[in-house]
């Protein structure tokens, strides 16, 4: 039942342009019985109560958007009209889904298209759940895997610069970066198997070893340099999940709050107040950001039973979370009294980014006279880590500076370069290329000892041009062949 | 079969030696095996495929070990792996040697005529009445120009000569050579025929093309000859064979060549002008010749324009006969005019007063694009039809040769309803040829090459026997002295290899004590070396391998026979490591060529496959999953789209749907 490729045979409908306000919105109903509904719900030339001779494929006609006529008492043939709309028509095999098709284009926005949608519901679709479109366009072929990946991330992306990075990938960033780890390969390999296929002509010189081995190590460069955009891929499918810790009440819902810009988070000055993961996405400078409010870690062995094992289970999940994070921002109160130490955290293993750690400094309105104009106690001072960032939730003071830092850390994991290159990794493309590296390696240590020969680096190099092609989909026999026939004057 | 070429011998001979009734049409008997080019058999990837021509009991590697006149081993300063032989063959001993042993042979009759016409019943009168005697293929109601069809249109019932004669024939096996439509170009002058002093084939053309295939015109080149007699040889820089030259056959008995010298001689800044000024007469760059020409043996206009600041190109002189008056000029390929042809040469040390018997001439001929066929040698629209050969757009001897052996075999395992030959690009060149033959877009004259072979480092001249002999033996395809030649020799490496991984030495140089077999994969080891060492480990060793040389000396006395054998241990021990790390790694994709694509796909109406991957996948028509992998331009995401679709279509089938053939 829950294989991905068993298709499902309910005709289904939803909206398939993106939420928002105004303009156009398109409504698609898509499977076997999409025509059927149609002319329950629309009347129209070809449509509904219509001439017999049913709608005329893909030509876009103008009508009546109406509840269902079964669902409706009907009185003297008068309509709930819901609105005059475009109905386009799509037999199938020729539309997005590769099944029948019927778009609904309202204007109006969201209210008529929700009215559409339910209408359809009414009579007898089902509301499709995110994605359902491409995977049906997929699985009837309609779409490529790397462009279904691609759609995928689009509907995915909770930012701009992700839809940018899906968009270039679809016109080929990777392979354009791959083939700047195949080319130098293949022209080593050229040059190996001139000098074994035609060593009686003259031309064909041997290749210095020192030769393959820099070509081996630029090519282990290259790969390294796409592997470490990897995590900038997930970065932008998924956002970029940032989790406030620190010991209870030190204040990490209101700047949560701060940073998100609502009262999401519960602020209570009793300590312990947040005892599960509070979520929100955050969309800024074109990224998007998941904030996750955590309870504050401390020693619960002293309270009494229930309380205690609640907060108990809510420490336990604020580690799994930092755990996952891919920023940590390290929260204490600024001088409390005897100065709140920062929380010791073991972080980001199961992350493929490296979890990287803000130091903040909360509460900034109470750090009063007496105490240091950083606001640090002696036990916060801690010269390696560097000065952390002063805030305060209540005046605002510090969010900025802080907003700043987020974007610093996040421009080191090299998004923006991801995307503009068009290189975001998925897992598949990601694996070939660590199995590459690994390759690599291992051939640079058979140069560390004798020599291996040229017909067995050869070898070695085309089973690894093989692997990189599964990626790229190029085929280098003839390639290389052709660079031999090119480069050297060789055969009689 | 038709032709007697070196494809149609051996699919001639294999066919009769496995008990078919054969009659092997040529146009001429004492043509039978000739070299209209270059006299020798072998050379780099070429040499292993006459080795495995011969462990399949294939003809070549006999005659040529019987009539060679200089053998060596080439590429001796590199591994094993990529070493291979080649012989200069006295050419015509070579060609009465052929021609003989094919007039001998029982089973085969041999007729003189031109084949005119390939004939054909439609697949459904076939299939009505198995006799079907309707002139089907020249009654001129055929019009299916090509869409590509996934079932034979046609079977196939025999051939129809010149002299209209009709020979019937229950599977027919084409090896026309460059003859169908062949035309020869000497400068500006242009002669009808498949190669000098030869007619062409001008029906068989038209008859392939109302059955439905598509053909491409492809070009190849021969050198000048010149009277041996003519040439002040003390001018030039011999090259002589081995001096201990060894046979290509393993069932070779007695090997013990006359062999000559050939001779080297450079080109120079004379030769190069006189190319230049008389470029416009060469119908190569007059735009006369529409083939397309093998780049890896260009034409020596060619190489004297794309490689314009290289100042002399290197020649070899290489003699056509022990006896024979006549020089073969290696590397001189050339269409230009007689005249030029002669001032060339003349500009040649110790060529200068050199007669031309004959010209140099690139000839265009006619091919079938190999995509038309199954990995059977079977064609697609007309089934029991085979072909082989330079007609299925190859160059070279031995890949006809070896073309020619897989279609006899096949055509003859196919009407006794047995399975056909199991090649696979892991375990032979053959493989390789077949694969790529089948998986290619072939637009020059495929010539094999060791990179080729991904397994290159496994599939070695010296573990041939290993490698291809079972299959020899469950076929039938040896006779009784090679069977017996084949399984001592097998007996030994088993015996040898016991042997070595039983005894531990002590390595000289220090370190711990190991096997013998572990012993030897240190670089700087040998057999010799581990053996010695061995033996002076293990008195009783020393006992063993006396009996187990004894006992190979007795069913196979050839000294090569165990020279081979033990190349084959100490190689596989070097290489180990490697092979079985390259095993591992394309086992995974091997398993792709387990999973068969059904032939009536219609990759056409896949909108989801690249453009590029749709309409190649229209023509080659994969056989497996693998197979697709291996066409350039289909990527990894087309083969996840071909494996959805696959699930999705037997899930509907399961579900009693339709045929989910509407992707």
């Amino acid at each position: 039942m829950s294989d991905p490729i068993e298709m499902s045979q309910d005709t289904v409908v939803a909206r398939a342009t993106p939420e928002g306000e105004g303009g156009l919105a398109v409504v698609r109903l898509s499977g076997p019985e999409a025509m059927a509904i149609a002319a329950r719900v629309f009347r129209g030339p070809g449509f509904g109560g219509g001439s017999g001779a049913g709608p005329v494929a893909r030509r876009a006609v103008y009508g009546i958007f109406h509840e269902p006529i079964d669902a409706q008492v009907v009185e003297d043939g008068a309509l709930a009209v819901i609105d005059e709309i475009l109905a386009l028509p799509l037999p199938g095999p020729h539309s997005y889904t590769g099944e029948d098709t019927v778009e609904f284009f309202c204007h109006g926005g969201r209210q008529v298209a929700a009215l559409v949608v339910r209408a359809c519901q009414a009579a007898g679709a089902v509301a499709a759940p995110p994605g359902e479109f491409t995977r049906r366009a997929f699985l009837n072929g309609r779409l490529t895997l790397d462009q279904a990946e691609a759609v995928a991330d689009l509907i995915q992306a909770g930012s701009e610069q992700a839809a940018r990075a899906a968009v270039a990938q679809l016109r080929g960033g990777l392979d354009a970066e791959l083939g700047a780890v195949e080319w130098p390969l293949l022209d080593l390999l050229v040059r190996l198997e001139g000098s074994l296929e035609f060593s009686d002509d003259d031309d064909t010189a041997a290749v210095p070893a020192a030769e393959v081995r820099l070509t081996l190590e630029e090519a282990r460069d290259g790969i390294e340099t796409l592997l470490a955009l990897a995590p900038a891929g997930r970065l932008l499918r998924e956002g970029i999940h940032v989790v406030l810790a620190g010991a209870p009440n030190a204040g990490k819902s209101s700047l949560f709050n701060r940073l998100v810009g609502g009262e999401r988070a519960l602020v209570d000055a009793e300590p312990g107040t947040t005892r599960d993961i509070v979520t929100a996405p955050v969309r800024r400078g074109g990224r998007l950001y998941v904030l996750h409010d955590t309870a504050g870690l401390r020693d619960t062995s002293h309270l009494v039973d229930g309380a205690g094992r609640v907060e108990t289970m809510g420490i336990a999940r604020t580690k799994e979370t930092v755990a996952q994070a891919d920023l940590v921002l390290l929260l204490a109160e600024a001088g409390a009294a005897g100065g709140q130490a920062w929380p010791e955290l073991a972080a980001g293993e199961a992350s493929m980014a490296p979890a990287a750690t803000l130091r903040v400094l909360t509460k900034m309105d109470l750090a009063g006279g007496g105490r240091d104009r950083t606001g640090l106690a002696p036990a916060q001072v801690d010269e390696k880590a560097g000065k952390p960032i002063a805030t305060s939730s209540l005046t605002g003071a510090g969010v900025d500076d802080l907003w700043a830092a987020i974007e610093r850390q996040v421009e080191a994991w090299r998004l923006d370069e991801a995307v503009s290159l068009g290189v975001v990794l998925n897992e598949r493309h990601r694996q070939r290329l660590l199995e590459c590296r690994d390759e690599l390696t291992q051939m640079l240590a058979l140069y560390e000892g004798a020599t291996p020969g040229d017909e067995v680096a050869g070898t070695l190099l085309a089973s690894l041009l093989a692997r990189l092609g599964e990626i790229s989909g190029r085929v280098f026999t003839e390639q290389m062949l052709d660079g031999v026939f090119r480069r050297f004057c060789v055969g009689k | 079969m038709v032709g007697g070429g070196h494809a149609g011998i051996e699919a001639a001979l294999a066919a009769a030696r496995l008990g078919a009734r054969c009659v092997l049409v040529t146009h001429a008997i004492s043509e039978i095996g000739r070299m209209p080019c270059n006299p020798a058999i072998g050379g780099l990837g070429k040499g292993h495929l006459v080795r495995e021509i011969d462990v399949l009991g294939g003809e070549m590697g006999l005659a040529i070990d019987a009539t060679g006149i200089q053998f060596r081993m080439l590429n001796t300063k590199k591994g094993p792996a990529v070493q291979s032989p080649r012989a200069q063959a006295d050419k015509h001993a070579y060609q009465r040697r052929m021609g003989e042993v094919v007039l001998a042979q029982a089973g085969l009759e041999v007729i003189e005529g031109d084949v005119v016409d390939i004939l054909a019943m439609p697949m459904d009168a076939a299939s009505a009445t198995c006799a079907g005697a309707s002139d089907g293929a020249s009654d001129g109601a055929l019009t299916g120009e090509a869409a590509p069809r996934t079932k034979p249109a046609w079977r196939v019932r025999g051939v129809r000569l010149a002299d209209g004669r009709e020979i019937a024939g229950a599977r027919v096996i084409l090896s026309s050579g460059t003859f169908m439509r062949g035309l020869m170009h000497v400068g500006a002058r242009q002669t009808i025929g498949g190669r000098e002093g030869a007619v062409s084939a001008e029906g068989l053309s038209e008859s392939l093309r109302r059955l439905g295939f598509t053909l491409r015109r492809l070009k190849t080149g021969t050198p000048p000859r010149l009277a041996r007699d003519s040439i002040d040889f003390t001018l030039l820089q011999p090259q002589p064979g081995d001096v201990d030259p060894q046979p290509f056959s393993l069932r070779t008995e007695v090997f013990a060549p006359r062999q000559v010298d050939c001779h080297q001689v450079w080109t120079n800044a004379t030769t190069h002008a006189l190319i230049r000024a008389n470029l416009d007469r060469s119908p190569l760059y007059g735009g006369t010749i529409e083939g397309q020409g093998p780049r890896y043996c260009p034409s020596i206009e060619d190489k004297v324009v794309r490689f314009a600041d290289k100042e002399r190109h290197l020649l070899f002189l290489e003699p056509e006969g022990r006896d024979d008056n006549e020089i073969y000029v290696n590397g001189l390929s050339t269409s230009l005019p007689a005249d030029v042809q002669e001032a060339m040469v003349r500009s040649l040390p110790g060529l200068e007063a050199a007669r031309l018997l004959r010209y140099g001439y690139a000839v265009e001929y006619d091919s079938v694009p190999s995509w038309q066929i199954h990995d059977t040698l079977e064609t697609k629209p007309v089934a029991g039809l085979y072909l082989a050969g330079q007609v299925l757009g190859t160059s070279g001897y031995e890949e006809a040769a070896a073309q020619g052996l897989v279609a006899g075999v096949n055509a003859v395992r196919e009407l006794g309803g047995h399975s056909p030959m199991p090649l696979s690009r892991g375990q032979s060149y053959l493989g390789v040829l077949v694969d790529d033959l089948v998986t290619k877009d072939i637009t020059e004259p495929y010539r094999m090459f060791t990179s080729r072979a991904e397994h290159r480092l496994h599939l070695r001249c010296d573990n041939t026997e290993e490698r291809l002999g079972p299959l020899a033996l469950e076929f039938g395809l040896l006779d009784a002295r090679g069977r017996r030649v084949l399984e001592a020799r097998a007996r030994y490496v088993d015996g040898l290899r016991a042997l070595l991984a039983g005894v531990t030495v002590r390595p000289p140089g220090g370190g711990p004590a190991v096997v013998a077999a572990q012993y030897l994969r240190f670089p700087e080891v040998n057999l010799e070396g581990a053996l010695a060492a061995g033996l002076a480990a293990d008195p009783g060793a020393e006992e063993r391998l006396h009996a187990l040389r004894g006992a190979l000396a007795e069913a196979a006395p050839a000294p090569h026979v165990r020279a081979g054998a033990e190349a084959q241990v100490e190689n596989g021990l070097k290489y180990g490591g490697y092979i079985a790390k390259q095993a591992r790694l394309l086992a995974q994709r091997d398993d792709l060529d387990l999973r068969a694509l059904p032939d009536d796909l219609d990759y056409k109406s896949m909108s989801a496959l690249s453009f590029e991957a749709r309409e190649k996948l229209t023509r080659i028509r994969p056989a497996t999953l693998g197979q697709a992998g291996r066409i350039d331009g289909v990527r990894a995401g087309d083969l996840a789209v071909l494996t959805v679709f696959l699930r999705k279509r037997r899930i509907v089938r399961r579900q009693g749907g339709g045929d989910g053939g509407d992707i």
